[in-house]
């Protein structure tokens, strides 16, 4: 049995559990108002204890047939992800977006021609079409500058 | 009647009319293919230019990018698993896994016919309904979009193969996030904690985007491959996307079916364009003879979604043109754009001005028609885009969809919920929640909400025993339990 298949719906249970109940007795909300996500959340807390309770039944769901299988993620991969963020913040969008470009592609391989290309393109693509062209108002500058 | 519309055809064919549809054309197709950044974004954009037009000048100039920017919003669906656009979100289901086979052409061809012809089909009924409109769309009130939504609803477990429950519990989640923010009934914000960003409750595109398109950017980042899987990759030729074309014909029934529906609920005010292609899809499935094989590159599963998008947009013409009532934000956005260029949408529109109403049907039909010639010209490129290496694409990916997100509010928290989302996306995709139940229901939640509410004090506890409810509600069991005809005709025949 894979432990993320009880620690997943036993997560949305215990969120869906905590904000009813933050909602009814610490906002005190009116039946109007708590009435229907009352519904909605007892629906979900419900099911998931019925997959839980099939989960370690042994009765899990037959996983769907697929031609092309899900592989793991790697970690490094996650964190290059999530990389995107402290990127944005410290440089802006329109410099940190080509700047964590430049990053990966480097660090995974790619030439400096071709990373530098992808990075220079990224901002012609953010601050050209995005911020002139579209008038997005995109902050250019970091987004922590007051 | 005729005369109008020989009249407003002849209005369409003007060298101005056609010059301003050419020039559009390009930028909803860019504008598709951003993620995030939706018809509303480029008719938002587009309609400053519209200052100093001629009325029809400057509707063709918008009418033809918005039929545009859903072209290229199924294109990045299917090539790179993200939606360019929210309804997208239905076309990645079985049309990313084509172009995982090597087969995104076949599935960019079987979109783009679908798109055309649902948008001829929508804009055929756009013509046939506008003279007599004003009766079937006031006979839907908020009973029969109660059960509408509920009908969604219903499929929510068509679109979870295999794990029943889980999709229902994906399904249950997305109701229950749609419902933070302000509730519909006394304006009370609900579960929103002292966060200001959270009085609007859960936004759509980054749930949408987080949903899937962080957890293929991730697997990409992880095995730094290709889309397309090496051993399967076919050349890449047009003759793939002429395949995929007259799949569509092959299918007619998946595709009118997906048309007639897309129009149905586009014609109602309120439903959107969401509900048109994940219901689109079930039904599909639902009538399919082995729906288990949906999900891995069934092309009924791209053309199904495709039909009714394309269709929903000419239908929500029809009370935006009919009535002055917006069939969804795109086209409240629309309706500014009439009034700018001295043109009141509504019935007495209708009176004055039939011609030019006709006109409109007109260029929406051209314009999906020209959109996705111009796009199947592009898509021998796009097909390219599936053979970089992934460790390449990701990054660029990623980039994309943070602007875009960015972009569609300009919310630098929607980028910090789009990442938020991707984790969900990720833990769901390999634990078999149904992400596009998740998002059905999120669509239809909120609608559920206000619908029931108003239903019940503007109606009564009865109101669900109207006329066009009851066969709503009948409409709905055929559809779910079509599947299981013949073991209920078995089971209804005496011994």
């Amino acid at each position: 049995m894979n432990r993320a298949e009880i620690i997943f719906p036993s997560l949305l249970f215990a969120m869906v559990c905590a904000l009813l109940t933050a909602g009814f007795f610490v906002y005190n909300y009116s039946w109007t108002v708590i009435g229907f996500p009352l519904g909605a959340g007892a629906f979900v807390c419900l099911l998931c204890l019925f997959d839980i309770a099939m989960t370690l039944n042994g009765r899990k769901p037959k996983p769907p047939v697929s031609d092309s299988p899900l592989e793991p993620l790697s970690r490094a991969s996650v964190v290059w992800a999530f990389a995107m963020v402290p990127f944005v913040v410290a440089l802006g969008f329109v410099f940190g977006s080509a700047a964590y470009l430049l990053a990966y592609l480097r660090a995974n391989g790619s030439s400096w021609r071709l990373s530098a290309g992808i990075a220079a393109v990224s901002i012609l693509v953010t601050w050209g079409l995005f911020i002139q062209l579209m008038r997005v108002p995109m902050p250019v500058e970091p987004l922590w500058w007051p | 009647m005729f005369e109008a519309f020989l009249s407003g055809g002849g209005q369409v064919f003007q060298p101005a009319v056609l010059l301003a549809m050419v020039l559009a054309l390009p930028i909803g197709l860019i504008v598709g293919l951003l993620p995030g950044i939706s018809g509303i974004s480029a008719l938002a954009f587009l309609i400053p230019f519209t200052f100093g037009m001629e009325p029809l000048v400057g509707l063709a100039f918008l009418l033809a990018s918005y039929t545009a920017v859903s072209q290229g919003g199924s294109m990045t669906a299917i090539v790179l698993g993200v939606p360019g656009e929210v309804p997208n979100a239905a076309t990645v289901l079985d049309g990313y896994p084509l172009a995982k086979q090597g087969r995104a052409g076949y599935a960019i061809g079987a979109a783009l016919m679908a798109s055309a012809i649902g948008g001829m089909f929508g804009c055929l009924i756009l013509m046939v309904l506008l003279p007599v409109m004003q009766p079937v769309v006031l006979a839907f009130a908020s009973p029969e979009n109660f059960f509408l939504s509920l009908a969604g609803i219903a499929f929510i477990g068509v679109l979870s193969s295999g794990a029943a429950v889980r999709g229902l519990i994906a399904g249950g989640v997305g109701i229950f996030l749609s419902l933070f923010g302000y509730d519909p009934t006394e304006g009370v914000p609900r579960f929103w904690f002292g966060f200001e960003y959270m009085l609007d409750g859960v936004r759509l595109i980054p749930l949408a985007l987080g949903l899937f398109a962080i957890p293929e950017v991730l697997a990409m980042m992880s095995s730094g491959k290709q889309i397309a899987k090496e051993e399967s990759i076919e050349p890449i030729s047009y003759r793939q996307g002429w395949q995929g074309a007259c799949a569509v014909f092959k299918y007619w029934g998946t595709s009118l079916r997906s048309s007639a529906l897309g129009s149905v609920i586009g014609v109602l005010p309120g439903i959107g364009g969401v509900t048109a292609t994940f219901v689109a899809y079930a039904l599909a499935r639902q009538t399919a003879g082995d729906p288990e094989s949906f999900g891995r590159g069934r092309i009924e599963g791209v053309i199904a979604p495709e039909a009714a998008k394309n269709a929903e947009e000419g239908g929500a013409l029809v009370p935006t043109l009919a009535l002055g009532i917006p069939g969804s934000s795109s086209m409240a956005l629309l309706l500014g754009g009439f009034v700018i260029l001295g043109l009141q949408p509504g019935p007495e529109f209708l009176t004055k001005h039939l011609d030019i109403a006709f006109a409109l049907a007109i260029i929406c039909a051209f314009g999906n028609v020209v959109a996705s010639a111009s796009m199947f010209m592009l898509s021998k490129p796009l097909m390219h885009v599936t053979r970089i290496p992934g460790r390449i694409l990701a990054p660029i990916l990623l980039v994309l969809v943070v602007v875009g997100t960015y972009s569609a509010q300009n919310n630098t928290y929607d980028v910090l919920w789009v990442f938020i989302f991707g984790l969900l996306g990720i833990a769901m995709e390999r634990l078999y929640y149904s992400r596009a139940a998740l998002l059905l229901g999120f669509v239809l939640g909120e609608l559920i909400e206000r619908y029931f509410y108003v239903s019940l004090k503007a109606h009564g506890p009865f109101f669900f025993t109207r006329p066009i409810t009851l066969a709503i509600i009948a409409l709905v069991l055929l559809g779910l339990l079509w599947p299981k005809r013949r073991h209920l005709f078995r089971l209804w025949r005496p011994a």
